[in-house]
C-alpha cells in the first residue's frame, strides 16, 4: 500500500444489518479504488448502488465487513485519518440558530485549527464558497444553495487533503451548480483530491478526470474520462436547415457509406439554457 | 490536552447557544418563574407553617421543573442532532464520540445550573420580600416578648445554610438525569421516546427504595417480582441516594455530609453511563 496516495481501498465488503435477526443486505462488493493526489474522480451510479454507503465507510460511520480503507496511510475511522477528510453530506445538515460564520468556526476548533489560524482560513473559505455577503445571517434563512456553500465551507475548515462531496449540486439553481464547479475546479488547483457523485452526466463529464460506475454494490468499470467516453460507440451529426425529405436523403447516403444503424431526431435547446437567458 | 479541552469548551458552548437560542430554556424557565411568583398569593399560616411552605414550594418548583429541563434538553440536543443527522458532520471532523457525548453533557449541565441560579435568587428575592410580614406574624403570636437570641433563631430558620447543600444536591439529582437521558439519546430511535422513556426511568427510580422496602417485608411476593426488583435496582438509578435533601427541608438533618454520599453516587454513575453511551454510540452504525 502506498501512503501518498489521498485514498486506497481494498476489497471492501459492506452489509447493512436489516433486523435482530441479522438478516443483511449487500451494500459494497469487493470494492477496489485508488485515488491519486489532485485529481478529481466521480462515483457513479443510480440510487442505491452504494456510492454514499463508500464515503461512509471512509468517516467511519460504518464498519467493513472485509477488506481494507486508507487515507494516507490511516485506517479510516481514526482520528487522524478523519484529519485528512472533509466531507459534504447529501442532505447537509447544520445547527439552523447559527450563522454560517459561525459554523465555519465552529468546525474549525472541533477540527483542532488553532484561533489565529482559523481567523484567516475562514476568510479564504468564505471567498471559495463565495459566502461573504450572507455569513453573518442566521442558517434558517438560507437557501438550498447557500447551505451547500456553508457545508462545503466547512469540509474544507480544517485543510483536508481528500475532500468528499456527496451529490454536491443537487437542488442547486445554474448559477449554483456554476459556483459549486468553479469551486472544485479551484480546489483541484490547490492540490486537493476530490471524491463526488452526481447523477448529473453532464456536469461529470466537465469536471471530473477519472469516474467509476458502480450498480448494486458492484464496480462496472472505471478509468479516465477520455478512456470511458472513447469507449462509446457511434458519431453525432448535427444538421440544420434541411427538409425532411433531404434528411431522408442524408440517411440513405450514410447507409451507402457502409453506416449500419442512422438515428435522425429534431435537435432542442436545453431548459437549461433557456433559464440562464432569462436569469442571468 | 490543550486541544481536547477546547473541543470539550466548543461543544459545550454549542449546546448552550442551541439551548437559548431555541428557546428550550425559556419555554421551562419562565413557568418555573410564573409557579414562584404565584408564592404571596397562599394562605397566611404560623411562622414555622409558612417558612416549611415556602422552602417545599420553591424547592418542589425547582425540583418539577428542572427534571423536565434536563430531559428536555438533552433529548433536543443530543436525539435530534441524531434524528436529523447533524451528528455526522460533527463526527466528520477529527474528535471521539465520547468527546461529543461529554461536551453535550457538559453545556446542559451548564443550562441546567444557570436555571437552578435564576429559580434560587427568584426564591431568595421572595423569601426577602417576605420577611418583615413572618416576623411581624411570629412577634404577634409569641407569648412573651422576643429575645435577640429569638429573633436570630427566626432569622436562621429562614436563612438556613443548609438550603445551598438541599440545592447541590437536587442539581447532582439532575446531572444523574442528564447522564441517563444521554446514554438512552444513544440508543433512542426519536427524541419523543427518550423523553418518555427518560421521565419513565425517573420516576421507577423513585419508586425503587420502597419497591425494596415492600419485597421484603412482605412474604406473599413471588420470586420473580423480587429478582425484577434486584435487577431493576442494579439497571436503573436509585433516586433514594439523593433524599438528604428532603431531611434538610424537614429540618431532620443539617450536615455538609450529605453531599458525600450523593456526590460519589452521582459521579459513579455518570463515569460507567458515559462509557456505555460511547460505547453504543462507537457501535452504532449511522446509514
Amino acid at each position: 500500500m502506498n501512503d501518498s496516495l489521498p485514498l486506497q481501498m481494498r476489497n471492501v465488503q459492506a452489509r447493512y444489518v436489516l433486523n435482530w435477526r441479522r438478516k443483511s443486505v449487500l451494500a459494497l462488493d469487493h470494492l477496489d479504488l485508488e485515488l491519486k493526489r489532485g485529481e478529481i474522480f466521480a462515483l457513479l451510479g443510480p440510487n442505491g448502488s452504494g456510492k454514499t454507503t463508500t464515503f461512509k465507510l471512509i468517516l467511519g460511520f460504518l464498519k467493513p465487513q472485509q477488506g481494507t480503507i486508507l487515507i494516507q496511510g490511516e485506517s479510516a475511522g481514526t482520528r487522524k485519518a478523519r484529519e485528512k477528510v472533509g466531507y459534504l453530506p447529501e442532505n447537509p445538515y447544520f445547527p439552523k440558530y447559527l450563522s454560517g460564520r459561525e459554523v465555519l468556526e465552529t468546525y474549525g476548533k472541533l477540527s483542532g485549527v488553532s484561533s489565529d489560524l482559523l481567523r484567516r482560513r475562514i476568510e479564504i473559505i468564505l471567498e471559495i464558497a463565495q459566502m461573504g455577503a450572507f455569513a453573518e445571517k442566521p442558517l434558517h434563512t438560507y437557501s438550498k444553495g447557500m447551505i451547500q456553500r456553508v457545508s462545503l465551507g466547512q469540509a474544507l475548515v480544517h485543510d483536508p487533503q481528500l475532500l468528499l462531496l456527496d451529490e454536491p449540486t443537487t437542488g442547486l439553481d445554474p448559477q449554483g451548480v456554476d459556483a459549486m464547479k468553479e469551486a472544485m475546479l479551484r480546489l483541484r488547483g490547490m492540490g486537493k483530491t476530490i471524491l463526488f457523485t452526481s447523477h448529473l452526466m453532464e456536469q461529470v463529464e466537465t469536471l471530473a478526470d477519472r469516474a467509476a460506475i458502480l450498480y448494486q454494490g458492484k464496480k462496472l468499470v472505471e478509468g479516465s474520462m477520455k478512456d470511458l467516453l472513447g469507449k462509446t460507440e457511434g458519431a453525432t451529426i448535427r444538421v440544420k436547415g434541411l427538409s425532411s425529405e433531404q434528411l431522408n436523403g442524408v440517411k440513405l447516403a450514410l447507409k451507402d457509406f457502409g453506416a449500419t444503424s442512422v438515428e435522425v431526431s429534431p435537435a432542442a435547446g436545453t431548459l437549461e439554457n433557456l433559464f440562464r437567458r432569462y436569469t442571468e | 490536552m490543550k486541544s481536547l479541552l477546547i473541543r470539550l469548551y466548543t461543544l459545550s458552548v454549542l449546546t448552550v447557544r442551541e439551548l437559548l437560542r431555541q428557546n428550550v430554556l425559556y419555554l421551562i424557565l419562565i413557568p418555573a418563574l410564573l409557579t414562584l411568583l404565584t408564592l404571596p398569593l397562599f394562605a397566611n399560616l404560623t411562622f414555622e407553617e409558612q417558612i416549611k411552605f415556602m422552602r417545599d414550594f420553591c424547592f418542589g418548583t425547582m425540583s418539577v421543573f428542572g427534571i423536565f429541563l434536563a430531559i428536555i434538553a438533552t433529548a433536543q440536543s443530543v436525539a435530534n442532532d441524531i434524528e436529523q443527522k447533524t451528528i455526522l458532520t460533527v463526527l466528520a471532523k477529527p474528535m471521539g464520540r465520547w468527546e461529543y457525548l461529554m461536551g453535550k453533557g457538559l453545556g446542559i449541565g451548564f443550562v441546567t445550573f444557570l436555571a437552578l441560579l435564576i429559580l434560587g435568587l427568584l426564591s431568595a428575592g421572595l423569601f426577602f420580600l417576605q420577611e418583615p410580614k413572618l416576623f411581624e406574624s411570629a412577634a404577634a403570636n409569641a407569648t412573651q416578648p422576643l429575645t435577640p437570641q429569638d429573633w436570630q433563631e427566626l432569622h436562621h430558620q429562614l436563612w438556613n445554610p443548609a438550603l445551598l447543600i438541599a440545592m447541590g444536591i437536587l442539581y447532582l439529582k439532575l446531572l444523574l438525569v442528564i447522564g441517563f437521558t444521554l446514554l438512552l439519546s444513544t440508543v433512542a430511535s426519536s427524541s419523543l421516546f427518550t423523553i418518555f422513556t427518560s421521565l419513565m426511568i425517573y420516576m421507577i427510580g423513585h419508586l425503587q427504595s420502597t419497591a425494596r422496602e415492600w419485597a421484603t417485608s412482605v412474604d406473599s411476593v413471588s420470586i420473580g417480582v423480587k429478582w425484577a426488583i434486584r435487577i431493576a435496582a442494579v439497571l436503573l438509578p436509585d433516586m433514594s441516594f439523593y433524599e438528604g435533601a428532603d431531611r434538610i427541608l424537614l429540618g431532620t438533618g443539617a450536615s455538609w455530609m450529605l453531599w458525600i454520599q450523593p456526590l460519589s453516587y452521582t459521579l459513579l454513575n455518570l463515569a460507567w453511563m458515559l462509557g456505555l453511551a460511547t460505547w453504543l454510540l462507537e457501535s452504532r452504525d449511522f446509514r
